[in-house]
């Protein structure tokens, strides 16, 4: 009977779904996030940069994804800042430079200046810009996002060329900017990629990672929560500045009734099978 | 087959002319360099800033066409045309504040526009972009979580080898992210691990490989305008 | 405490339940927040387009005085004459332009980084000293040949060959049951932090998503309230609307 009325009223199984994520929220359990090795990966990999280094960070999302990727964002961002490393925003989504401006409005900026120690160039409009920008980066993003002349900053003026960046790391939701990372960048210039990839895409990126071409990834919330711990663990801070930690029993809840929901399914499907060719 | 083969006009040779001439240039400027005559890398570079140009002209059709359809619906009454014209305000609200107070503000230096004038657009601007359009995108998204628990409960049912092999590694990966599950027992997280490292790897390289073959072969195809159905 | 940042939340709010009323049924509501939706995110992305073509073509026109830029904007213009009906065909021009650009970049950069980068990084050895290793290798290696041979259409999938491709269909299966799997998480995680939302959690990140602070948050279960009260309200007077029509249409019948 439980079985026909789910099926029967889909709404049931919405209403079951809401009750289970919103309980773990009420209570704001938290609890340890076990380390996926492409996290860990991406986490040392920025961790033993050299100072100064150039870290080209996109925000390639749309505001649909933002739950997903936005954390990762965060957390990855205050990584950079915590360690004495240049950062330039770029996107390749419309959507990037407001969500990289509330990113940096979120974490603690330390001691670091706009212009000399990070920067917001802002859209990278079509491919003729992006493979432009590894030779001379001025030319194909004349200014920044708050209008100054991006060749007047003494970042761009320490690094002119994106060749020069020692990483870029891309916030992808759907991978078409990762692949023109890894196509013109890393395919001409051998600038190492990493990625914060939606967990629908995460998978398609794999053989990227066993291939060397990316040297990390952090898949989805879950990704972001991960690297809060790692932080935590280095810096004893950043726990929470995400929101992605918080959400991990809520996630835990909904996953196992994901599995109870196809397990139950499949048993009640199993047996009327049985039970139909007994009948017969 | 023949039949299938249709004779270009001189305005389809023109521009086939042009595919081919930028699209060989581009595709041997990466393998080739001439040294000492001319720097094709320069050439590149320089029409690749055209190509920029040309390309960002095209920056008002979306919203040309999107009033068309809409200032047709109001006219003619149509069933959603009160809809529409809220769609319309929307549109140029957004527009207009954006033009002003976004980080693709026309004048962000407030040479031209006042900076009053941005001053007061900019909590406008960031009211709706922040509290109503990413608030609206992600909640449309959220709706595929219960869609995709339906679906888990309705559709998912091991009725064949190939379903049950679906079905098996699905729950594996699932059952490997939920962190609970896997401080109960590390194994779960390392199962997951090795299924998106090792057969998942597989499929998807084998994937990327075809497809990559398939992109090249079409890409090649188009340049020199290879007759369909040949 | 910011008033507008208050305001925000419970607009937010509202929009936030507007759009999952749709899971109850389809109603004005929802169509109301995807019309506003387009409107919105058009106008913002045509702010976007212009400002780029102000940057890219017009500023070295009139900033720089390279007069050279006003050929690809003139070109670039011919984009708009879709919308005539005596010189719509003129729009293949630019267009053109463009496929041939893509194609010849495609052809490089698809083959380097999606053929030949992953064939050698196919390239691994298969027996190694340790066991586990040897089985894994062995999969990776196995696998993608044999999910790549599910592709080759042109030769009947039977016999031997029609064995070796149902492994490789199986590999393909594993694969999309993972990324099954994997799109359960990305599914859950943008719903959790919805619902952080609206009931006003600390943990939700106010302040990086342009909410005001986690004190104007806690107040954002007060929205769901007022939400509720609206939609039951609603749903009352269709049900009276519904009511009353049937109620006039058995009359109409008797």
């Amino acid at each position: 009977m439980a079985a026909s009325s789910l099926r029967s009223d889909p709404r049931l199984v919405y209403l079951i779904l809401l009750l289970v994520i919103t309980v773990p929220i009420l209570t704001h359990a938290v609890i340890a996030v076990p380390i996926t090795p492409t996290t860990r990966a991406l986490y040392d990999f920025i961790q033993n940069l050299p100072p100064n280094s150039l870290v080209v960070e996109s925000f390639d999302y749309a505001t649909s994804v933002v739950p997903e990727l936005h954390p990762q964002a965060i957390v990855v961002t205050q990584h950079i800042f915590l360690r004495p490393l240049k950062v330039l925003f770029v996107a390749q989504d419309p959507n990037g430079p407001p969500l990289a401006d509330a990113v940096l409005d979120a974490i603690n900026k330390g001691n670091k200046s706009y212009g000399i120690d990070y920067a917001n160039l802002g859209y990278i409009p079509n491919t003729a810009t992006l493979i432009g920008m590894p030779s001379n980066i001025a030319q194909f993003l004349p200014l920044d996002t708050r209008g100054n002349p991006t060749a007047s900053l003494p970042l761009i003026k320490e690094f002119p060329a994106a060749k020069d960046a020692a990483l870029v790391i891309t916030f992808d939701d759907d991978g078409s900017a990762l692949y023109a990372y890894l196509q013109y960048w890393q395919g001409s210039f051998n600038i190492a990629v990493a990625v914060g990839a939606t967990a629908t895409v995460a998978p398609g990126f794999m053989p990227f990672y066993s291939s060397g071409q990316l040297v990390g990834i952090l898949i989805s919330i879950r990704g972001a929560a991960e690297y809060e711990s790692l932080l935590n663990q280095q810096y004893n801070c950043c726990l929470g500045i995400s929101g992605a930690s918080s959400a991990m029993v809520a996630l835990s809840a909904s996953h196992l009734l994901i599995v109870a929901m196809v397990v139950f399914a499949n048993a009640t499907y199993f047996i009327s099978r049985r039970t139909s060719k007994k009948e017969k | 087959m023949s039949s299938d083969k249709k004779k270009m006009s001189r305005g389809d040779l023109g521009l086939q002319v042009i595919i081919f001439s930028l699209g060989f240039f581009y595709a041997i400027v990466y393998y080739v360099a001439v040294p000492g005559t001319v720097d094709l890398q320069a050439v590149s570079d320089q029409l690749l800033a055209y190509l920029t140009a040309l390309l960002t002209a095209a920056f008002a059709i979306g919203v040309i066409n999107l009033t068309r359809v809409h200032v047709n619906n109001i006219k003619r009454k149509r069933a959603t045309w009160r809809y529409s014209v809220i769609l319309i305000i929307c549109l140029y609200a957004m527009a207009i504040f954006s033009m002003i107070a976004s980080p693709f503000a026309l004048d962000p230096q407030a040479a031209v526009i006042p900076a009053s004038v941005i001053a007061f657009s900019t909590p406008i601007w960031e009211f709706l972009y922040y509290k109503i359009l990413v608030n609206i995108n992600s909640t449309i998204f959220s709706l595929l979580a219960f869609f995709i628990a339906s679906a888990a409960y309705r559709a998912f049912k091991a009725r064949s080898l190939e379903s049950t092999i679906l079905l098996a590694a699905g729950l594996l990966v699932i059952l490997g992210q939920a962190p609970i599950v896997d401080l109960v027992w590390p194994g779960f997280g390392a199962i997951r691990d090795w299924i998106l490292a090792f057969p998942n790897t597989a499929g998807q390289r084998g994937i990327l490989i075809g497809a990559a073959l398939a992109i090249l072969v079409f890409s090649v195809r188009r340049l020199f305008r290879y007759p369909w159905g040949e | 405490m910011n008033l507008i940042d208050l305001i925000g939340v419970w607009v937010g709010v509202f929009i936030t339940l507007m759009v999952l009323s749709f899971l109850y049924k389809e109603n004005p509501f929802f169509r109301l927040t995807e019309y506003v939706f387009i409107g919105l995110a058009a106008g913002y992305a045509f702010a976007a387009s212009l400002r780029l073509f102000i940057d890219q073509a017009l500023n070295p026109i009139f900033v720089n005085g390279n007069l050279t830029f006003i050929v690809p904007v003139i070109l670039g213009s011919l984009f708009y004459a879709q919308f005539t009906k005596k010189y719509s065909s003129l729009y293949r021009l630019p267009l053109s332009l463009a496929i041939g650009y893509g194609l010849g970049v495609t052809i490089w950069s698809v083959f380097a980084t999606f053929f030949v980068k992953q064939v050698i990084a196919t390239m691994i050895p298969l027996f190694t000293g340790d066991v586990l290793t040897t089985f894994d290798n062995v999969v990776l290696v196995a696998g993608t040949i044999l999910s790549l041979s599910y592709f080759i259409l042109h030769r009947e999938q039977k016999g031997v060959w029609g064995g070796f491709t149902k492994i490789g269909k199986y590999f393909i299966l594993a694969t999309l049951g993972a990324v099954f799997g994997s799109t359960v998480l990305g599914r859950m995680a943008i719903i959790i932090q919805r619902v952080q939302f609206l009931v006003g959690d600390p943990a939700f990140p106010w302040s990086a998503l342009g909410m005001g602070t986690a004190t104007e948050g806690a107040y954002a279960p007060i929205g769901v309230v007022a939400f509720l009260a609206v939609f039951g309200y609603y749903l009352y007077r269709e049900r009276n609307k519904r009511s009353s029509a049937e109620t006039a249409a058995k009359a109409a019948k008797t």
